[in-house]
């Protein structure tokens, strides 16, 4: 017996267990659950061990390099987060990773997608990205874009102005779009929970045809 | 004396039978106490016996000779013709004002006070301290011009005094000299009697220390301003030193016209603990100004004999020198005069041997009486413990520099707790509650007094109904079967692509057109449970870059996707076996930071991955030899389950300069928040889901897993979409049967 057999057993056998969640929650699938969630913590912690401590710290500090004292007293401080004297330590460190983070992730969300998407919605009425002409159809499907666009904006306006009377209302203008921009959202996020189901089809799928070519192979 | 005349029980004097309080030591007098023998009972009988006056003689037969000097009773003789010349009543009974000619000069005193004349100029600090302004009162700087009608207004204003301080009659020029010390006195104490009674006793105690030499000594002072204003009438000014001996007779004017012995009761409570004669105080006796010839023999006597507290008039004659000087309570604030058992104690606790009694030459000495001014200021130093003042520190010589305190010296400092001093919170004892809230409160009560509990209850109880459990299995079963079905039949309703999407031909061009020399970067991040799709669906991508033979880097961003996307290349690999994973293959495995990791691709490419999984330098390898930047390689391919994933990808790399072709394999949950960066040429393509991957294998015409499931795929889809529509239905039709029945209730 060879390992890869030994392996595609275990896996089987998992993969059965897990499919019993559908006769109700019980112990077997507990116990998969709980190896699941061990196995990812000791392998997220050899990972973690070899590819970024002695990768990315302790080889940089035994070659001389100094600028690698920088992460490792961040970590240190780090690490007094776990003591709730010592914690606010750790605040350093923790304001270092939120605040370059946050700053790297709003310059890239203005250039990358903000600008990027304008460009592209401009896009649809003029030259196409590969220089070629636009064509009526794009133009058709540029004002559908930006019918949505606005619609989907439009729904997510909150203000409204007070009348005479006391009641407040927002313009006719803003609630049709409003309106128009619901449906898109609504098919926006049907588009979405289809991707996600057809994952799920996928992955069952797949598994079945594990489970299938197992037994088969088994057979022969 | 008289049988209705009163002895002071303190300093065993006689008073008129008319006063409340003693005129020479201000102390209580009991009315109906009996005189001469009489009086001589329990404590104060034994004090006299043991006096040092009346020692020679029984106290008994002491009654009138050994308590009024001689010459005392001459100037009391004096005094009382001139009153029943003038009046015939004695004023002080009436509250009158007596019209006294020698009473005058304090008038006139006030009057020169007020107008500020060179005289007051002299002493600024007159109304502040009373040290000063007893100074001015000496006979050495009275003015020299004095009329008979500042002398009558000086008369009437020190009657007006003593009558409201309600001292009583004054027979005498002695007793009115001590009546105006005690009346001054008093005056300057009513104010502040219990308040500024340390003080005054620190202010003289300081007095004595810094200016020895400077006493206040109010009785010596006004005898002799007394006697310098009944002479100044009749006779041309005369020296100090004149007028102080032409009043009296020898004998008895020695303890008035001399300036009293200075008294420190620190030394004293030294000397009785200690035991022995002081020197310094036979200096201040031998230092005494002698203006009585008479009594120079007697004052040597004195001199080199140890005073005593009896002698030197402190305590009452007869009381034990150890003893602690006693007090009245009137005479003591309120509180002080409940502190005193204690004091009586601590005064025990410091009680010691005694001082030994000199024996004096009694016949030639006058019988001490405890001065006004001494005696306003006796009780604390016998109630209260003798504790040195304590020096001040450097640090209680600060001055404040801000707040209520600014520019006080000797201010002790104090915490800084303005870093610690937060506002409390502020709990509310009462639970406030609004309309609103009240109407919940009504409403959930009557819910529950309606609502049956246990029916409640045995609802959540309940296991679910079977029809729910045999619903989930025919779901199931029906899912199975269209997954199952196709792998054993080939049905015909399958039906494969003709159109293929934009995105999946794109990606496909891109691969195609990559130089073979330029490796590939596999940026891998997905998780476990997508393993699969991810597997099925990359299958087709990873086979054209080996039909291509174009080396591939692996990083994933994630800790599980390098390992799981090296694994299918490894698998595909035993399929396309002209393409050697070892040798075209380099996996540099975790990329750390999210999106900081990514960025970092872009800056320092080196820096970013170091090493392979392996642990080698990476940038050695044989596949990476000539990459120093990210737009040194071919194309970066995307393999995520996160359209988040591709848009850090698009932010962070995308907008650099020079960026090679961003593809992507995606999950079918992330196509469609992929497909606008797709839209506006962010990425050059990608592929995504079953659909993206049959199309692409499709294209290369190679037949794997995505064709082969596509049945399956289909089948399966339609079943679910069955499921979805007959759910849908059904809950429609349930929940309008429902309403109807509410309807049709109400």
């Amino acid at each position: 017996m060879t390992a890869e057999l030994i392996w595609t057993f275990v896996s089987f056998i998992l993969t059965v267990l897990v499919f019993s969640y559908l006769l109700g929650d019980n112990p077997l699938f507990k116990f998969v659950s709980a190896l699941f969630v061990g196995i990812s913590a000791g392998y997220f912690a050899v990972v973690i061990i070899y590819q970024v401590i002695l990768a990315r710290l302790v080889a940089p500090l035994l070659q001389g390099s100094l600028i690698s004292l920088i992460p490792l007293v961040l970590s240190g401080l780090l690490l007094l987060k776990l003591s709730p004297r010592l914690s606010r330590a750790g605040d350093i460190s923790m304001a270092v990773l939120v605040g370059v983070g946050a700053a790297v992730a709003a310059g890239g969300a203005v250039l990358g997608t903000l600008f990027g998407q304008m460009e592209g919605a401009i896009s649809y009425f003029g030259a196409q990205p590969n220089g070629t002409p636009t064509t009526f159809y794009r133009v058709v499907e540029g004002i559908f874009f930006l019918i949505g666009t606005l619609a989907a904006l439009a729904y997510f306006h909150f203000g409204a102005r007070r009348k005479k009377q006391g009641e407040q209302r927002q313009p006719l203008l803003v609630r049709i779009f409003a309106w128009v921009g619901k449906i898109f959202i609504a098919i926006t996020l049907g588009a979405v929970f289809a991707g996600v189901l057809t994952a799920g089809m996928t992955a069952l799928i797949e598994r079945s045809d594990f489970l299938i070519q197992t037994i088969l192979s088994v057979i022969k | 004396m008289t049988m209705a005349d009163i002895i002071c029980p303190i300093c065993n004097r006689v008073n008129e039978s008319s006063a409340i309080r003693c005129w020479y030591c201000q102390a209580i007098l009991v009315k109906n106490q009996p005189t001469g023998s009489e009086n001589d009972a329990g404590e104060y009988s034994d004090m006299r016996q043991a006096g040092t006056v009346n020692k020679s003689e029984p106290a008994s037969e002491s009654g009138k000779n050994e308590e009024i000097p001689e010459w005392l009773a001459r100037i009391r003789q004096l005094e009382k013709e001139k009153r029943e010349k003038s009046q015939g009543v004695n004023p002080f009974i009436n509250g009158e004002s007596p019209k006294d000619e020698n009473s005058d000069w304090l008038s006139a005193l006030r009057l020169e006070e007020e107008s500020e004349s060179d005289f007051g100029a002299q002493e600024p600090e007159r109304e502040s301290s009373p040290l000063s302004e007893s100074e001015s009162l000496t006979s050495e700087n009275l003015p020299e011009q004095s009329s008979t009608k500042k002398d009558e207004e000086v008369s009437d204003a020190l009657d007006s005094l003593l009558a409201e301080l309600g001292i009583g009659t004054s027979n005498s020029l002695d007793e009115l000299v001590d009546s105006v010390t005690v009346a001054e006195t008093a005056a300057e104490n009513s104010e502040q009697v219990e308040s500024d009674f340390l003080e005054r006793l620190d202010f003289g105690e300081r007095n004595e220390s810094e200016k020895p030499t400077e006493q206040f000594i109010p009785g010596s002072i006004l005898s002799e301003e007394i006697t310098d204003i009944s002479k100044k009438s009749d006779s041309p000014p005369r020296s100090s030193r004149e007028e102080e001996t032409i009043i009296s007779s020898p004998e008895p004017s020695e303890p008035i016209n001399e300036p009293e012995p200075e008294f420190d009761f620190r030394s004293i409570s030294q000397l009785e603990s200690n035991n022995e004669p002081a020197g310094k105080n036979d200096s201040d006796f031998e230092n005494e100004p002698e203006s009585n010839t008479d009594t120079e023999s007697a004052r040597e006597e004195q001199s080199q004999e140890l005073p005593t507290l009896e002698s030197s008039g402190i305590i009452p004659p007869g009381t034990d020198g150890s003893r602690p000087v006693s007090f009245e309570d009137d005479d003591l604030p309120e509180w002080l005069s409940l502190e005193e058992p204690v004091s009586a104690k601590k005064s025990d606790a410091r009680k010691i041997e005694p001082a030994p009694i000199v024996e004096p030459d009694l016949s030639k000495l006058e019988r001490a009486h405890l001065p006004a001014w001494l005696h306003a200021i006796r009780p604390v130093e016998a109630v209260t413990p003798l504790q040195p003042a304590p020096e001040p520190t450097k640090e209680n010589e600060k001055t404040a520099d801000q707040g209520i305190l600014a520019g006080i010296e000797g201010v002790l400092r104090s915490a800084d707790l303005t870093g610690q001093v937060k506002k409390p919170p502020v709990y509310s004892s009462g639970i406030e509650v609004n309309d609103r809230q009240r109407q919940n409160v009504a409403l959930y009560k009557t819910l529950l007094e309606s609502a049956d509990l246990e029916e409640i209850v045995g609802v959540t109880q309940k296991t679910p109904p079977k029809s729910s459990f045999i619903l989930k299995i025919v779901v199931t079963l029906a899912l199975l079967a269209a997954v199952l079905l196709p792998f054993f039949s080939y049905m015909p309703f399958v039906v494969s692509p003709v159109l293929f999407p934009a995105e999946v031909i794109n990606t496909f061009s891109e691969i195609q057109n990559l130089p073979s020399d330029k490796p590939v970067l596999l940026a891998a991040h997905f998780e476990a449970s997508l393993a699969g799709e991810m597997k099925w669906i990359s299958m087709a991508v990873i086979e054209h870059l080996m039909t291509r033979n174009i080396p591939m880097t692996v990083m994933s961003t994630n800790a599980i996707g390098y390992a799981v996307l090296e694994e299918e290349i490894r698998d595909i690999s035993s399929i396309e076996t002209n393409y050697s994973v070892d040798d075209q293959v380099v996996n540099l495995g975790y990329l750390p930071g999210g999106t900081l990791g990514i960025l970092s691709l872009t800056r320092d490419l080196h820096q970013a991955l170091p090493y392979t999984t392996n642990i080698q330098p990476a940038w050695d390898q044989k596949v990476l030899i000539g990459i120093n930047q990210l737009s040194d390689f071919g194309a970066v391919i995307v393999f995520t389950d996160n359209a988040d994933i591709v848009k850090t990808w698009v932010e962070q790399v995308g907008t650099s300069a020079d960026v090679p072709p961003i593809l992507a394999v995606l999950s079918a949950q992330a196509a469609p928040m992929t497909q606008p960066y797709y839209d506006s040429g962010q990425i050059k393509g990608f592929v995504a889901g079953m659909n993206g991957s049959q199309s692409y294998e499709q294209i290369m015409q190679r037949p794997y897993h995505s064709t082969l499931a596509f049945g399956s795929f289909q089948s399966t889809l339609l079943i679910t979409a069955l499921i979805i529509f007959i759910g849908g239905a059904v809950s429609l039709i349930l929940s309008s049967g429902a309403g109807m029945k509410k309807g049709a209730g109400k």
